[in-house]
C-alpha cells in the first residue's frame, strides 16, 4: 500500500492536462497554462494522453457535448474541473490542487472505473458485420483525388478539443490520405458568444499567444517557449516600454530562424491580385502572417495608428480558411488556420456587421 | 561449420544480450533526463531531473485504452516493438573488447533493423483505427523515403574504408584517424538518419502536435510508455552505433575501451536529444526533395571520395 | 542443435505466415503476415551462413511490405480492420494454378540429381559473393541496374497524370502560377 501510494504521488507530479477553452476565456487558459508549467505538469496533446480535463470559460451546449465526448476518452485515473472566466491565481491553484487530490484518491478512481465498465463494453450498434457500417462507423466513400485517382474520403472534424486550435471553431474536413479536399468552417454556440474587451497589453499578449500556437505547430519548441514567455510578461506588465523591448527581441529571433522560414514559406499564399476582397493584413503566406503577428502585437501595445488593428470579422476569416486549406495536407492546413489568428470572442466586436448575421440569442 | 573471417573481438555468450538491453534502457533514461532538463530550463518549470521517473510512474498507473474496431494485435506489436529493435541494433556494437553478436555483416544488420522501424511506427498509427494515427503513420513513411537512402549510403562509406562490413573491423580500422574527420558528410547524413528513424525532433512530424500526437494520439498507459521508451532507445542505439562507425570505437587515452564507448555514446546522444527543441519539424513533403536532391548526391560523392582513397591506399 | 531448432522453427513460421496471408481478413494483416514470412526465410538464409543475403532479405522485404501496405490500403479502403474482407479471389483457378506450380517445384526439388559439394566454402562468404557478382558478372550487373532504374522511372511517368512540366512550367524554371503546383518541393523550385 505504501509503495502504491508513493507511485501515485510521483505520478500526480507529472499530470498531463487537456485544456479546453470556451471562446473568450483565453486569459483564464493562460493562467491555467502558467500554473501547469509552474508545477512541472504537462499540457496533453490528446485525450488519450491526458489525466485531467480542464474546461475554461463557460462552454455553450454544443461545445459541452464535445467536451463530454473527450472526457469519455480519458484513459483514467482521471479528473475534471471547470474554471469560469475571470479568475485569480488562487482559484486556479485550488482547482488544480483538487484535480491532484482526486487523482490520488483510490476509492474515487475505482468507483469511476467501475461506472465506466458498462459504458465501454457496450457495443454502439451491436455486431452487424453484414451491413456496411461495422460498430456504427460508415465505410468511406470514394472520390477522385488531385491526380485523378479514386481514393477514399474520410470526414474528420478539426477542433474544438484540439491543442493549438482557435477556441470554439470547428473545421469539418474531407480528407483523402492526409490531403484536405473540402472544408467547412463554423463556430460552435455562435449565438452565445459575448464579445470581450481587452486592454492594449492583453491584446498584444493575445497576438503572442496566437504566435505561440503557430510556432508549436511548426514543431519549434524553443520558439514557442520564447513566445509564451513574452505573452506571460505582457499579461503581467502593462508597461509599454518593457513590452516593446521583449517583442523586438522576439522579432529578431524569428528573423534569424532560417529553417522556420524555409518550412513556412509559400503555404496558404493569399495574393491581393487573386482576391481583392480579402483584408490586406491576411495577404501573403504563413511566414509573412507570422511576422505580421509580432508587428500587430507591437502596434497594439504602443497604440500605433500607422498600423491599424486588423479589421476582419470571424465569418470573413473562416471563409478565407475554408478556401486556403483545400488541396493542402493536414500539417499545412493547421499552419494556415493558426496563421489567420482567429479569435471568436475578440474579433467579433471589431466587425460591425457580425451582429446582424448571427442569429439572436 | 566454416568459421567466417577472424575477428579481434571476444564473443560473449548470448545471455549477455540482457545486459545490452539494460544499457540501452539506461541510455534511454539518460536521454529522457536530458530532454526533461532542457524542457524545464526553456519553460521555467521546476522539475527537470525527475521527469522520467514521474512520467514512468504516471504511465504505469494509467489504464490502457481500447478504441472502436481497433486492430489490437498489430497496434501492440507496433508500440512494443521499438525497444526490441533498439536492442537488436545495439548488440552489434562492440563494447570495448566484447561483443554479443559479431556478425560479419554487422553494418547491414543495423541497417535492416532500422528499416523495421518503418513497419512498427506505421503499425502503431494503423492499429487504433484513428484518422490522426493513420496520418502520422503515412507521414513517417514519407520521411522514411526521404532519409533512408542517404542513410544507407552514409553507412556504406566506413566499411569501404575498412574493407569489412564487420563492426569490430570498422572500429579497428580507424587507429590514428577517426572516420568522422575524413568523412564528415557521411557522419552528418548518418545523424540525420538517426533522428529520422527515432521519430525525433525535426523528424517528429509523425507524432506532431498538429495531429494531436499522430501515431501516439491514442496510446495510453503501458503502450505509451513502451512507445516513448522505444523512441529514446532508438536514439541511444543510433548514438552507440556512431561510435564504432565514425568515432574510433573504444580508442582513447587513460580510460578503458568500454568506458570510452559509453562516454562517446553519451556525447552523441546528448547532442541528438538537444536538437529537438532547437529546430522546427521538417515537413515530409519538403524534406523528401532535400533527401533525394541534396543528401543522396552528397552521400554518393562522399562514398566516391572514400572509395578513391581506399583504392589508392590499397 | 540450437541452430537446427531455430531453423525448423523458422520453417514453421515461414509456412504458417505464408498461409496466414490468405486466411486473415484485412489488408494490413495480410501484408505483415507476408513480411514476417519473408523475415523467417531471411533468418534461415542467415543460419545457412549466407549472412549478407540473409540480412538483405530481411531489410528489403520489411521495407517493401511497409510501402506495399500503404498501396494496399490506398486502393482498398482506409478503415483498418473495420470491414473484414476476404484475401482470396477467383478461388478455383487460383487453387489450380497454385497446385500445379507447387507440384512442379516440389518434383524438381526431389527429382533433380543435386551435385555434391566440391571443395570448401569460402571463409568470407560475403566477399566471395561480391567477387562473383562484381567480377565475371560485372557486365550483367552494369546493364541490369540502369534497366531497373529506367523501368521504375518509366512506370511512374506513365502512371502519373501530372508531369514536371505541369508543375514547373515549360522551361522547368518554376511555374509563375503556384496554384498549378499543389505540393511544393523543399529545395526552392
Amino acid at each position: 500500500m505504501g509503495l502504491r501510494r508513493r507511485l501515485a504521488t510521483l505520478a500526480v507530479d507529472a499530470t498531463h492536462v487537456l485544456v479546453v477553452e470556451a471562446p473568450g476565456a483565453w486569459l483564464a487558459r493562460v493562467a491555467i497554462e502558467r500554473e501547469i508549467g509552474r508545477r512541472g505538469w504537462w499540457l496533453a496533446t490528446s485525450p488519450a494522453d491526458a489525466d485531467a480535463l480542464v474546461t475554461v470559460g463557460t462552454p455553450g451546449p454544443q461545445l459541452s457535448e464535445r467536451v463530454e465526448s473527450a472526457w469519455g476518452q480519458l484513459p483514467g485515473p482521471r479528473s475534471r474541473t471547470a474554471i469560469a472566466d475571470h479568475t485569480n491565481t488562487t482559484s486556479v491553484q485550488t482547482a488544480l490542487d483538487r484535480v491532484a487530490a482526486e487523482l490520488l484518491d483510490p476509492e474515487r478512481q475505482i468507483r469511476d472505473a467501475r461506472d465506466r465498465e458498462g459504458f465501454t463494453s457496450d457495443q454502439m450498434s451491436g455486431d452487424s458485420d453484414m451491413d456496411m457500417s461495422p460498430s456504427g462507423i460508415p465505410l468511406a466513400e470514394g472520390g477522385d483525388d488531385r491526380d485523378g485517382l479514386e481514393m477514399d474520403e474520410l470526414h474528420v472534424p478539426l477542433g474544438p478539443v484540439l491543442p493549438h486550435w482557435p477556441a470554439g471553431v470547428v473545421l469539418r474536413c474531407t480528407l483523402q490520405g492526409d490531403v484536405v479536399v473540402a472544408a467547412e468552417a463554423s463556430v460552435l454556440d455562435e449565438s452565445d458568444c459575448t464579445p470581450v474587451r481587452l486592454e492594449p497589453n492583453e491584446r498584444a499578449a493575445l497576438r503572442c499567444d496566437q504566435l505561440a500556437s503557430l510556432l508549436a505547430l511548426s514543431g519549434w519548441a524553443d520558439g514557442r517557449a520564447a513566445a509564451v514567455h513574452v505573452r506571460d510578461a505582457l499579461v503581467d506588465e502593462p508597461d509599454t516600454a518593457a513590452g516593446t523591448i521583449l517583442l523586438d527581441e522576439l522579432r529578431r529571433r524569428l528573423r534569424r530562424a532560417r529553417l522556420l522560414r524555409w518550412s513556412l514559406r509559400g503555404i496558404g499564399d493569399l495574393r491581393a491580385g487573386d482576391r481583392p476582397d480579402t483584408p490586406p493584413h491576411l495577404h501573403g503566406d504563413v511566414y509573412e502572417r507570422l511576422a505580421r503577428l509580432v508587428d500587430q502585437a507591437r502596434a497594439e501595445l504602443t497604440g500605433d495608428e500607422a498600423t491599424p488593428a486588423p479589421q476582419a470579422s470571424v465569418p470573413e476569416l473562416l471563409a478565407v480558411a475554408e478556401r486556403l486549406v483545400v488541396g493542402l495536407d493536414l500539417a499545412a492546413a493547421r499552419l494556415v488556420v493558426a496563421s489567420l489568428a482567429i479569435d471568436v470572442a475578440t474579433t467579433s466586436n471589431l466587425a460591425p456587421h457580425q451582429n446582424e448575421e448571427s442569429p439572436d440569442a | 561449420m566454416p568459421e567466417a573471417a577472424t575477428s579481434s573481438l571476444t564473443l560473449v555468450p548470448v545471455g549477455w544480450v540482457v545486459l545490452a538491453g539494460a544499457i540501452v534502457l539506461g541510455l534511454a533514461w539518460f536521454a529522457a533526463t536530458v530532454d526533461g532538463v532542457a524542457t524545464a530550463r526553456a519553460e521555467a518549470s521546476p522539475t527537470g531531473l525527475g521527469r522520467p521517473l514521474r512520467e514512468v510512474a504516471r504511465l504505469m498507473r494509467q489504464r490502457r485504452r481500447a478504441t472502436v474496431e481497433a486492430d489490437t494485435p498489430l497496434w501492440r506489436i507496433g508500440s512494443g516493438g521499438l525497444v526490441v529493435i533498439a536492442t537488436l541494433m545495439v548488440i552489434v556494437v562492440p563494447l570495448g573488447p566484447w561483443t554479443v553478436f559479431d556478425s560479419p555483416v554487422g553494418v547491414v544488420w543495423f541497417n535492416a533493423m532500422d528499416v523495421c522501424v518503418w513497419a512498427l511506427v506505421w503499425l502503431t498509427g494503423w492499429g487504433p483505427n484513428s484518422a490522426h494515427g493513420l496520418v502520422g503513420g503515412y507521414r513517417f513513411l514519407a520521411h522514411g523515403l526521404g532519409y533512408e537512402l542517404p542513410l544507407m549510403f552514409a553507412l556504406v562509406a566506413p566499411p569501404i574504408a575498412a574493407h569489412s562490413l564487420r563492426v569490430g573491423d570498422v572500429a579497428a580500422a580507424q587507429h590514428g584517424l577517426w572516420f568522422v574527420v575524413w568523412m564528415p558528410i557521411a557522419f552528418l547524413v548518418y545523424l540525420i538518419g538517426v533522428l529520422g528513424f527515432s521519430v525525433w525532433g525535426p523528424f517528429s512530424a509523425a507524432v506532431g502536435s498538429d495531429i494531436a500526437g499522430g501515431v501516439a494520439a491514442e496510446l495510453s498507459g503501458l503502450d505509451r510508455l513502451l512507445f516513448l521508451t522505444g523512441r529514446y532507445a532508438l536514439l541511444a542505439a543510433g548514438a552507440a552505433f556512431a561510435v564504432p562507425m565514425f568515432l574510433g570505437g573504444g580508442a582513447g587515452p587513460l580510460l578503458p575501451g568500454w568506458l570510452w564507448v559509453i562516454v562517446k555514446t553519451i556525447v552523441v546522444l546528448t547532442a541528438l536529444v538537444l536538437a529537438r527543441r532547437r529546430l522546427p519539424v521538417l515537413r515530409p513533403d519538403l524534406f523528401m526533395e532535400v533527401g533525394w536532391l541534396v543528401l543522396l548526391p552528397a552521400a554518393l560523392v562522399q562514398v566516391l571520395v572514400v572509395s578513391v582513397i581506399a583504392v589508392w591506399r590499397g | 542443435m540450437f541452430v537446427d531448432v531455430v531453423f525448423w522453427v523458422m520453417t514453421v513460421v515461414a509456412v504458417v505466415m505464408g498461409a496466414a496471408v490468405f486466411v486473415v481478413d484485412s489488408m494490413a494483416r495480410a501484408t505483415y503476415a507476408l513480411a514476417l514470412s519473408f523475415v523467417a526465410v531471411g533468418v534461415q538464409v542467415l543460419l545457412l551462413h549466407q549472412d549478407y543475403v540473409g540480412v538483405i532479405v530481411i531489410l528489403m522485404m520489411v521495407m517493401e511490405m511497409a510501402v506495399m501496405a500503404v498501396y494496399m490500403v490506398m486502393f482498398m479502403g482506409m478503415n483498418p480492420a473495420l470491414m473484414p474482407m476476404s484475401m482470396v479471389h477467383d478461388k478455383r483457378k487460383a487453387l489450380a494454378a497454385a497446385s500445379v506450380v507447387f507440384l512442379t517445384l516440389a518434383a524438381g526439388a526431389l527429382l533433380i540429381p543435386w551435385p555434391t559439394r566440391r571443395g570448401q566454402p569460402s571463409s568470407d562468404t560475403t566477399r566471395a559473393l561480391g567477387e562473383a557478382l562484381m567480377g565475371s558478372k560485372m557486365l550483367v550487373m552494369t546493364v541490369v541496374s540502369p534497366v531497373m532504374v529506367a523501368t521504375i522511372v518509366a512506370g511512374i511517368v506513365i502512371a502519373s497524370k501530372r508531369s514536371r512540366y505541369d508543375r514547373l512550367g515549360d522551361d522547368l524554371r518554376g511555374a509563375a502560377d503556384h496554384s498549378a503546383d499543389p505540393q511544393r518541393g523543399g529545395v526552392g523550385r
